[in-house]
């Protein structure tokens, strides 16, 4: 395997931070950050027992690594789908700020350009981490098929069961994912009771995570020992052996449903499978290390790219430029309640 | 801002007006000792209004600033606040919104007015202090009712009228005007919050100014 790097520029979250040196840890590569936003004041303060900010300035990064390659939503990118570096020697993958991008030095500087392939228009990008760890996963893998145009992609899309998250930051995160993958609904299996029914604090940094605010999935409660009738399960596992990832069909459509457990929390050995379908299928994402530390954001979003990629998605329509929307102006009063029902009790009923 | 005879006269092809060679000729002639009369300038026609399309309200709802209203408003204020609009549409709302929506501005120069339920509203929800404000300075009533769960909103007079006229129309104008003189018509020339202010202000002075001139 090439050298492999994780470059993470502009970066403002120290959490976000984190996460990237963790899911570099997953591919058994080194993760360095160019430093323009405070990162290394904001590390220090939040994250003062780990170690030291590993930081590179723009000239060592031009120097060190023959092949630069950056991800980003740039025009002219190509998808990170059956991507290999055209250079030879160390590669160097650039991941930049969720808002900003990459700054343009850097982009200046970058041999190649790569996108991940985005379905939805509302939630058109993932959380940087998450992103890094897609990144990483195809670069380290080398390649690999590519996305194919479909006529009708979402007639091959599975349906998805995000299983028992154990953090609302982590749950959220899977979700905007699966949504910008292009998942219209996803059952929710909330074992910790970090989604439905949790605090407020829980609540919106979970909603937070998710970007409820524009994210229009649909997410379905599932209970724990609910029965499904589905004619195939696919449980996709770090931890257990299996069928490899890649190689699993994962575009059977609305009869197959791709579980994806939170293994920090649910035992895969203790689970009863049989209850979700007919034929169950452990699929095992595998990943070039061994120990790191597990992430549900991360193992989520590999999953969910390699299924959409299976899933493919609608080719562009030759020489139509994708537009500019037009600013709309609007002057419009929103009513504060935002359910649309009330619990009534009845003896509140009786009385009105 | 563009210049007043531009504004008043839009389709004019420019130079319509030029009189150099006229004058350059006259020049030549009184050297000859031949003087010419002037001959007077047609008097340039009024911008005409832009083009106003009703569509007939929904059932139990109604359009409470008529285009004769609307006419009335931008004949009063002039070309220089309507140049470049392109149209203005009485339409109907949509019934799936759970807000309330009053109009709309699409760049450039498209004004979509929705109708509106005749007074009183009876609104599900509670209304932010700031939006109340904007109802009771256009005159509103409004009143929580049944614990707070639902709100009525008594429009007594023209003030629904004039609320459609200057709170919307005339704001979907400002924002029309940052806009067009501006000259990015389809770009956004000012961040949403500086753009709200502005054509807030442009509604507030507005409404002034009509009712200033209507009492006087």
């Amino acid at each position: 395997m090439r050298p492999l790097t994780l470059v993470g520029d502009s970066i403002e979250n120290p959490w976000n931070a984190l996460t990237m040196m963790h899911a570099a840890e997953m591919v058994g590569s080194a993760c360095l950050f160019r430093d323009h936003k405070h990162l290394t004041d904001a590390w220090r303060e939040t994250i003062a027992s780990e170690a030291a900010l590993p930081c590179i300035a723009i000239g060592e990064l031009a120097q060190s690594y023959p092949a630069i390659v950056a991800l980003d939503t740039f025009d002219e990118a190509d998808e990170i789908y059956g991507f290999r570096p055209r250079r030879p020697g160390a590669v160097a993958l650039v991941v930049g700020n969720e808002r900003l991008g990459i700054s343009r030095d850097i982009r200046r500087l970058a041999h190649d350009a790569i996108e991940i392939p985005m379905v939805s228009r509302q939630v058109s990008c993932l959380n940087v981490a998450a992103a890094a760890a897609v990144g990483l996963y195809y670069l380290a893998r080398g390649g690999g098929g590519s996305s194919q145009g479909r006529s009708d992609p979402q007639r091959r899309r599975p349906d998805l069961l995000l299983m028992g998250a154990g953090d609302p930051i982590e749950l959220g995160s899977s979700i905007r994912s699966a949504c910008a993958f292009g998942w219209e609904r996803a059952l929710v299996e909330d074992r910790r009771g970090v989604w439905f029914g949790c605090d407020r604090i829980q609540r919106s940094e979970g909603r937070g995570a998710a970007r409820r605010g524009r994210n229009p999935i649909r997410l379905i409660p599932a209970d724990p020992g609910m029965s499904h009738a589905y004619r195939k399960v696919v449980v996709i596992t770090v931890a257990h052996p299996g069928i490899p990832l890649h190689r699993t069909h994962l575009a059977q459509g609305k009869e197959q449903l791709i579980v994806i457990p939170d293994e920090s929390e649910v035992r895969i050995e203790e689970e009863d499978w049989e209850r979700l379908g007919r034929s169950v299928e452990l699929v095992h994402l595998d990943l070039p290390a061994r120990d790191f530390v597990y992430h549900y954001r991360l193992i989520a979003s590999i999953a969910l790219a390699e299924t959409a990629r299976q899933v493919g998605r609608k080719p562009r329509e030759v020489g139509r430029e994708r537009g500019r929307r037009r600013p709309v102006y609007e002057k419009a009063l929103q009513a504060l309640l935002e359910e649309r029902g009330e619990l009534v009790f009845l003896e509140d009923l009786e009385a009105y | 801002m563009l210049a007043a005879s531009r504004v008043r006269a839009p389709y004019e092809p420019r130079g319509s007006q030029d009189r150099s060679l006229e004058r350059r000729v006259a020049r030549a002639f009184k050297e000859d000792g031949i003087l010419l009369e002037s001959p007077a300038l047609p008097l340039a026609q009024e911008a005409p209004l832009p083009r106003i399309v009703v569509q007939p309200p929904r059932a139990g709802h109604c359009h409470p600033a008529s285009k004769a209203a609307i006419e009335e408003l931008l004949r009063f204020f002039g070309p220089a606040c309507y140049y470049g609009l392109r149209r203005i549409e009485l339409v109907q709302g949509n019934h799936r919104d759970d807000r309330l929506v009053f109009g709309r501005l699409v760049v450039p120069g498209r004004i979509i007015l929705y109708d509106q339920r005749p007074s009183p509203w009876t609104i599900a929800g509670a209304l932010t202090a700031d939006q109340l404000e904007v109802l009771c300075r256009a005159g509103a009533l409004p009143e929580t009712t049944t614990a707070g769960l639902h709100m009525t909103v008594v429009w007594p007079g023209e003030t629904l009228r004039d609320f459609l006229r200057f709170d919307v129309l005339m704001h979907e104008i400002g924002h029309h005007m940052i806009q067009q003189y501006k000259g990015k018509r389809t770009l956004r020339v000012a961040r949403s919050k500086d753009h709200e202010q502005w054509a807030d202000a442009f509604a507030y002075r507005c409404r002034c100014v009509y009712q200033k001139a209507v009492a006087g």
